[in-house]
C-alpha cells in the first residue's frame, strides 16, 4: 500500500464518516434544508480550514511544545483513545445532545466543526503533517476530508432503520479500527529514536 | 443544557490535554552542546578521574561532597573502564596527562593478571570476572590504536583466549572463572559482560586478525541481538546495551547481518527513549513525583556512548542511515544534559557528576565516552579511532 494510501485510510478512520453523517443527522434535525447547507458549508469549512493547518503546521506545534516527534506521537495515540472512549461506552454516540437555545444554523455549524475538528484529530493531523511532511499529509487528510463532505451530504437521505444501524456500527468498527492505530501509534513512539 | 452543550467537551478536552502534556508529552529539556562544549566537558572529567589517582595507579572510586559519606570499596572492572576512557581521551582530546594516567592504570592491572595454561585473566581476588578482562583488553586495544606500540600483544591475545574459553555453546558467557576451583561458574550470567566481551573481541580481531576472535565475536553478536534478552528476562527488550552497540558498530565493516541491523534499530529506540524521559525531567514536585530523580551519569553516559555508537553504525550501514540524523540528534541531548549536570564549583567536584551527594569513578568514566563520541557525531566524524578523518 502506497504511503498517500495509507494516509488517507488513516485519516478516514479518524475522522470516521459514518459517525459523522449520523452526528450530522442530530445536530441539524430541526434545520430545514436551505439552512442545513448553509450550516453544514460552514461547520464543515471551518474544521477543514482547522485540520489543514494543523497538518500544515505541525512542525511549528510540535516546536512550541519543545517536545520531540516521538513524544508527540505518543501524545497523539492516547488522545485519539480518549477521544474515541465514548464510542464505546455510549449506546448511540453519535446522537448529539440537544441545544435548548434554539437551532441556529450557526450552532449547528459550530458544532458539527467541533465534532469533526476535536483536539485529537487536530493533533492527529499536527503529527501527521509534521512526519511525512505537509504536502504529503494535506492531499490525502483533503481526500478524507472530501468523503466526510460526502457522508454529510447523505446525512439526511438514510431514512431506513436497518440502515442508520448500520452505518451506526460501522462507524463503531471504524472506531475499533481507531484503537489499533493508537496503540500502534504508542507503541512506535515509544520504540522511535 | 444551553452552556453544557458547550462546557462539558470542552473540559473534558483541557483536561484530556493538560494530563496527556503533563504525564506523557511534558517539554524536553536537552541544553544547548556544541562539539568543542562536549570536549571540554569531557577534558575536565578526565582531569577529576586523573587528580584522584593513587601512587599505585588506582583512581578514587567515590567521592562524597560535604554530609556524605562513601563506603571504601573497589571495583576492578570499572577501573578497567576507567582507563578504556582515558585513553580514548589521550586519543581523541590529545591529553597527556590522560595519557600518562592510562599507563599508570595499566600498570595496575598488570600487576594482578592470573596466568591459566594459555590465557590470562584480570583479577584481584579468588574469581576471574569476564567483564574485567574484557575492559583491560579494550583499554589495550584503545592503547594500541593511539600509540602503535605493540608491547601489550601477548597480552591482549591471551585475555582474548580467556574470553573465548568462557564462551558457551549458544555465543553468550560464563561470567567468571573461579580460581580455587579452576573452573567457570556454570549457571551465573550477567547482563552486559557479554557485550563488553563482544566489542573486545571485536577489536582485538581488528589488532590481530590471524587469531581467529572474529568467530567468538560473531557467535557472542549472535546471542545479544538474538538471545540474550530472553536469557535474562529482560522487562522491556532490548536491554540498553551500550557495549553490544560499541561491538556492532566495531563489526559494521564485517557486513552484519539482517537482525544484527534489526537489533540496532531496536536499540536505538530503546536509547532514545531513555534520553528522551530523562530530558523530561524538571526540578519541580510534580515532575520528581512522575518521573523519579535525576539518572546518575553512569547510566545517561551509557545511553549516550550507545546513541553515539549507533549513529557510526547507522551512517556506515545503509540499512540504517535513516536514523542517522535522529540518533545524532538524540545523543546531543543527552550529552547536553550531562554537561548541564556537571559540577563546575570545586575544586575538588568540578569535573564530576554527583547524585545524591556522590559520585563514582564510572559516572566520569561513561560520560567522557559519550561527550567525546557525541561530540564527533556533531562534526560527522565515522570513524572512532584516535588519529584518522
Amino acid at each position: 500500500m502506497s504511503e498517500l494510501l495509507g494516509l488517507f485510510l488513516t485519516f478516514l478512520v479518524i475522522l470516521n464518516p459514518p459517525g459523522l453523517l449520523l452526528t450530522w443527522r442530530s445536530l441539524s434535525a430541526e434545520l430545514d434544508a436551505a439552512r442545513r447547507w448553509v450550516s453544514a458549508i460552514g461547520g464543515f469549512s471551518l474544521a477543514t480550514v482547522g485540520l489543514l493547518a494543523a497538518a500544515t503546521f505541525g512542525d511549528d506545534v510540535i516546536d512550541a511544545l519543545d517536545v520531540s516527534l516521538s513524544s508527540f506521537q505518543v501524545g497523539t495515540g492516547l488522545l485519539l483513545i480518549l477521544g474515541v472512549i465514548r464510542v464505546f461506552v455510549m449506546r448511540d454516540p453519535w446522537v448529539a445532545p440537544r441545544y435548548e437555545g434554539g437551532y441556529s444554523e450557526a450552532v449547528a455549524g459550530l458544532r458539527l466543526a467541533l465534532w469533526m475538528a476535536t483536539p485529537a484529530t487536530l493533533v492527529a493531523a499536527a503529527f501527521y503533517g509534521a512526519d511525512r511532511g505537509a504536502l504529503d499529509t494535506t492531499v490525502p487528510l483533503l481526500v478524507a476530508i472530501a468523503v466526510c463532505g460526502a457522508a454529510i451530504t447523505a446525512a439526511h437521505q438514510v431514512t431506513s432503520d436497518a440502515w442508520l444501524l448500520g452505518v451506526r456500527e460501522a462507524g463503531r468498527g471504524l472506531a475499533i479500527v481507531l484503537i489499533v492505530i493508537a496503540v500502534d501509534l504508542i507503541f512506535d513512539g515509544i520504540r522511535r529514536v | 443544557m444551553r452552556l453544557a452543550v458547550f462546557a462539558l467537551p470542552v473540559a473534558f478536552w483541557a483536561v484530556s490535554l493538560v494530563a496527556v502534556r503533563v504525564a506523557i508529552v511534558p517539554s524536553e529539556h536537552c541544553g544547548e552542546l556544541t562539539a568543542d562544549g562536549a570536549r571540554t566537558a569531557a577534558v575536565a572529567a578526565s582531569e577529576w578521574l586523573i587528580a584522584g589517582q593513587e601512587d599505585d595507579g588506582s583512581y578514587l572510586y567515590e567521592y562524597a561532597d560535604e554530609g556524605s559519606q562513601p563506603p571504601d570499596s573497589y571495583n576492578i572492572v570499572r577501573h578497567a573502564g576507567v582507563t578504556m576512557s582515558l585513553f580514548q581521551t589521550a586519543g581523541r582530546l590529545d591529553s597527556t596527562e590522560a595519557m600518562t594516567a592510562a599507563d599508570r592504570g595499566v600498570e595496575w592491572m598488570l600487576d594482578r593478571l592470573v596466568p591459566h595454561d594459555d590465557w590470562l585473566a584480570l583479577s584481584d581476588n579468588n574469581e576471574a570476572k569476564l567483564g574485567a578482562s574484557a575492559l583491560m583488553a579494550i583499554a589495550l586495544a584503545e592503547r594500541r590504536l593511539l600509540t602503535g606500540d605493540e608491547q601489550h600483544d601477548e597480552v591482549m591475545k591471551a585475555l582474548g583466549r580467556f574470553m573465548a574459553s568462557l564462551q558457551r555453546e549458544d555465543g553468550g558467557f560464563h561470567i567468571k572463572w573461579l580460581l580455587d576451583e579452576n573452573a567457570p561458574e556454570l549457571g551465573t550470567t550477567s547482563l552486559y559482560y557479554p557485550g563488553e566481551a563482544l566489542w573486545a573481541l571485536a577489536l582485538l580481531h581488528e589488532a590481530f586478525p590471524e587469531e581467529g576472535f572474529d568467530e567468538t565475536a560473531w557467535a557472542a553478536a549472535d546471542f545479544i541481538t538474538l538471545y540474550r534478552d530472553e536469557v535474562e528476562n529482560v522487562k522491556f527488550p532490548p536491554l540498553n546495551d551500550h557495549w553490544g552497540a560499541y561491538g556492532l558498530a566495531e563489526m559494521v565493516e564485517w557486513g552484519l547481518a539482517d537482525h544484527h541491523t534489526d537489533y540496532a534499530r531496536d536499540l536505538a529506540g530503546r536509547f532514545g527513549f531513555l534520553v528522551r524521559a530523562e530530558s523530561q525531567k524538571e526540578d519541580n514536585a510534580v515532575a520528581d513525583a512522575m518521573r523519579g530523580d535525576d539518572r546518575r551519569a553512569a547510566s545517561l553516559g551509557t545511553w549516550v556512548e550507545g546513541l553515539a555508537a549507533l549513529w557510526r553504525l547507522s551512517v556506515e550501514d545503509e540499512r540504517l542511515g535513516d536514523l542517522a540524523d535522529d540518533i545524532e540528534e538524540r545523543a546531543r541531548c543527552g550529552a547536553g544534559i550531562l554537561t548541564d549536570r556537571q559540577a563546575t564549583d570545586g575544586e575538588a567536584e568540578a569535573g564530576a557528576w554527583f547524585a545524591e551527594g556522590i559520585t563514582r569513578m564510572d559516572d566520569q568514566q561513561h560520560a567522557i565516552s559519550g561527550l567525546i563520541y557525541t561530540a564527533d557525531a556533531i562534526d560527522g566524524r565515522v570513524m572512532r579511532e584516535p588519529g584518522r578523518p
